[in-house]
């Protein structure tokens, strides 16, 4: 079963404008960003940094949780609803 | 922006875009292009002659920064393939992109990078992908190194014209590193340039630069303002003599040289670390000739003032005579055609600006 990712604005630029796509075959929040990378290049280093950690103000919610931690720790499924989008910005 | 062949660019990094000025009248008015990359930092921009390439740094605290190209000065822009990215395990990544630096000619497609945290970068493509240079990054007191207070940027890069393999860099708040064999070894180059914020006011390094320059035909003189004064080095960094002299203040941040008068430094100086505005509120650029003393130039410039210059806020072009233009932190954009004798204002209502650069197309 495809994951249901729902993306932030910023990174339209790098799925010709969809912000709602499916991917497949995914077990864990690393190999989604992975995956989303080989399919729009350049999108995985908008939300990992060089040491492949999300970065510090972008967020990831898996089914509406905030996820924290190593993303290569973060077991995802199959029906399972991820959002990325930045962080609150300003006071 | 087609039609702008053999015009005079300036080129305008702020915390909210860049801007692209062009003139087409000998630098006489100035007609404005962008903003690029609205909302984002742009910490440097640069118009490669070598290959009528312009890149831009751009840092976006949330996205992470971007190595940016363009074949049309700003009009279409491609993304790095590969943007300077430290090495998983380092520990470190990308916060910043500081400086961009054209290699020598050459090396057509070589460019230089400098980053936050302190990193040096080389593309051998155009910029489509980048190297860390890890002699720099390894360099045995690196644990050692502490930052500025805007964080531990490599902002100056210097390639020697005599020699491609020959690189200057200097680092907040380390100081100016030297290598002689294309980045492998570096070492330390702040003979006499003080730290008067440190215990020991003269160590081997730990001195903040601020930038770095490097006199058009004269290769072994180097600049550098520094927190701590402006200092020359007449062999190749070496050693450093304090040219402070008669300035109001020894802290500033933008200084540029002249392309065509050897030894013609412009600066702009702040009341100090802790209180970055004008000496007594009046704005002035700071000229300086060889062994005369500093002469300030303030027509045209409002009175009182209250604003600053960052690092890369000044530069100079390389006409002749040549021009010199500055940004400030309130928007506030300067240009001279006369070797800073007099000024106009070319925009007024920038965001806080980062870093002006000039080139011709």
């Amino acid at each position: 079963m495809p994951v249901k990712v729902r993306l932030a604005d910023p990174l339209r630029q790098y799925t010709g404008n969809r912000t709602t796509l499916m991917v497949d075959s995914c077990y864990t929040i690393a190999d989604l960003i992975r995956s989303l990378d080989r399919e729009y290049p350049g999108i995985g280093g908008r939300i990992l940094d060089d040491q492949e950690n999300v970065r510090r103000f972008v967020n990831v919610f898996l089914n509406g949780d905030l996820v924290k931690g190593p993303p290569e720790k973060a077991a995802i499924r199959g029906d399972d609803e991820v959002f990325i989008i930045q962080s609150v910005a300003g006071g | 922006m087609p039609g702008n062949k053999d015009a005079d660019l300036i080129l305008v990094g702020t915390r909210k875009g860049a801007f692209v000025f062009t003139s087409k009248d000998g630098r006489r008015s100035w007609k404005m292009h962008g903003p690029y990359f609205e909302g984002t930092d742009v910490f440097h921009m640069v118009h490669d002659g070598r290959s009528g390439t312009t890149y831009a740094g751009v840092s976006n605290y949330q996205w992470g920064p971007q190595m940016m190209s363009s074949r049309d000065l700003g009009e279409t822009w491609k993304e790095s393939k590969k943007h300077p990215k430290f090495p998983k395990g380092s520990g470190w990544s990308v916060e910043q992109l500081w400086h961009i630096e054209p290699g020598s000619e050459r090396n057509p497609e070589r460019l230089y990078a400098g980053v936050a945290p302190a990193g040096l970068f080389v593309s051998n493509d155009s910029g489509d992908t980048w190297k860390l240079v890890s002699g720099l990054t390894n360099h045995p007191t690196r644990k050692e190194w502490t930052p500025g207070a805007g964080g531990m940027c490599l902002h100056s890069i210097l390639v020697d014209p005599r020699s491609p393999k020959k690189l200057h860099v200097g680092i907040s708040a380390v100081g100016v590193l030297y290598s002689e064999d294309g980045g492998q070894k570096w070492s330390f180059q702040n003979k006499n340039v003080r730290a008067g914020f440190l215990p020991n006011k003269y160590p081997v390094f730990g001195q903040c630069v601020h930038k770095l320059r490097r006199v058009n035909g004269e290769p072994d003189t180097l600049i550098q303002m520094n927190h701590c004064g402006v200092y020359r080095s007449t062999d190749n960094g070496v050693a450093w003599k304090e040219i402070t002299e008669n300035l109001p203040s020894d802290f500033g941040f933008s200084i540029a040289l002249d392309h065509n008068v050897k030894g013609r430094i412009y600066a702009i100086v702040e009341k100090g670390g802790d209180n970055r505005t004008p000496p007594k509120d009046h704005f002035a650029v700071w000229i300086k000739e060889g062994s005369l003393p500093w002469r300030k130039v303030e027509k045209g410039f409002p009175d009182p003032a209250y604003f600053g210059t960052y690092r890369e806020g000044m530069a100079s072009d390389r006409e002749d005579p040549c021009g010199v233009y500055f940004g400030t932190n309130t928007g506030l954009l300067y240009a001279s055609r006369d070797m800073g004798e007099s000024w106009t204002r070319v925009a007024e209502a920038l965001p806080p600006i980062l870093s002006v650069t000039a080139a011709r197309a």
